[in-house]
């Protein structure tokens, strides 16, 4: 009988780690995704300088993330978010063409943890 | 490296645990369940070894998740015989009266090849020698022999004596084993005269077993033998 608790005790466990893990990857990436729209939005207004600050805020805060997300997620899906967050602010500074490009490639990055981490019967299957 | 090393040893106390947690049996004594747990556990312990992008918890919950899933199923066919039936099926009769079964042997796929196989497994080497026999549900093959080929018992010949317990380790290795000492009903004044008699110490002892009645082996560090 001991082992069967200890075992339940586990499941439990192992279910509010699961379900804790699925909420904080979905907050902490939405205010990510929150930071995002709001730095192109100002690009988009003109305001180079007041955007380039908001990204680099917005990498510090990716960076922080990335540490939790690292314990959920695999590294693969984590390092094509970092590529584009790095490259945020340079292509910002240098009014880069490419700029909405790396946003929407940031963006769907970004989904595709939250998409990936929910218990959909398409991601079980 | 050290990250793989870490993480070796992590996976090594969760392996250690998890089987632990899943009982004493041997692996031949495994049901089928069992054995694939076993064989599962044992292939995802390597993925997060192997491959330093995936993370360790990806390893550690499925590991935990299997061996707790199979400690709660084995609980439970413990408490419904259904259930029992329907994970590790039945025991088959494979010989009656002495009369083989051909067609539960057809049905369970097993040759002659391996009911001899089996059945030498048992120390016994003709057929006609066997009386009933049984696939048991982790493969295993029981035997009963026929009457005129069993071993004499003591109770066949009417030899009485009261049945004891084996005999226990009381000193290992110069360490005096106090569980050894309860199990046997000896006291520390038992051990302690012994050794008086031998004169020697608990530390020149290599092995000293014994049984509740007293009887005694006794191996000293040296290569000299006691008796009992």
């Amino acid at each position: 009988m001991g082992r069967v608790k200890i075992s339940l005790g586990i499941i439990i466990g192992i279910i509010i780690f699961g379900v804790s893990g699925i909420f904080i990857i979905k907050h902490e990436t939405n205010e990510i995704l929150d930071m995002l729209n709001n730095v192109q939005s100002i690009y988009s207004d003109g305001r180079t300088a007041e955007s380039a600050i908001l990204a680099e805020e917005l990498n510090d805060k990716w960076e922080k993330y990335q540490k939790i997300a690292s314990i959920f997620v695999r590294n693969e899906k984590i390092s094509s978010v970092q590529t584009s967050m790095s490259r945020l602010k340079p292509l910002i500074e240098n009014e880069n063409d490419e700029l909405n490009a790396e946003f929407e490639n940031a963006r769907s990055a970004l989904e595709w943890i939250v998409e990936s981490e929910i218990p959909k019967l398409t991601n079980i299957l | 490296m050290s990250i793989v090393f870490i993480r070796a040893v992590i996976l090594y106390i969760i392996v250690i645990f998890s089987i632990r947690l899943m009982g004493k049996r041997q692996i031949g004594e495994l049901q089928p369940s069992e054995l694939v747990i076993t064989i599962l556990v044992s292939n995802i312990a390597t993925l997060p070894l192997e491959d330093l992008n995936i993370p360790l918890v990806m390893g550690i919950i499925p590991i935990l998740s299997l061996v707790c899933f199979e400690v709660i199923m084995s609980w439970l066919t413990l408490k419904s015989r259904r259930l029992r039936h329907m994970v590790s099926g039945f025991p088959k009769v494979i010989i009656k009266d002495g009369i083989v079964d051909q067609k539960v042997l057809k049905d369970l796929r097993f040759s002659v090849d391996d009911l001899m196989t089996a059945l030498r497994g048992n120390n016994i080497f003709d057929i006609k020698e066997v009386q009933f026999a049984v696939v048991e549900t982790n493969g295993n093959v029981s035997v009963y022999q026929k009457y005129e080929y069993r071993n004499v018992t003591n109770g066949d010949m009417s030899f009485s004596d009261k049945s004891i317990n084996p005999p226990e380790i009381i000193v290992s290795d110069g360490k005096i084993v106090k569980k050894g000492l309860e199990a046997t009903g000896l006291s520390s004044s038992w051990l302690r005269e012994l050794t008086e008699r031998k004169h020697i110490t608990t530390e020149d002892i290599y092995l000293l077993t014994a049984d509740s009645t007293g009887n005694y082996n006794l191996i000293k560090r040296s290569s000299s033998n006691g008796q009992s």
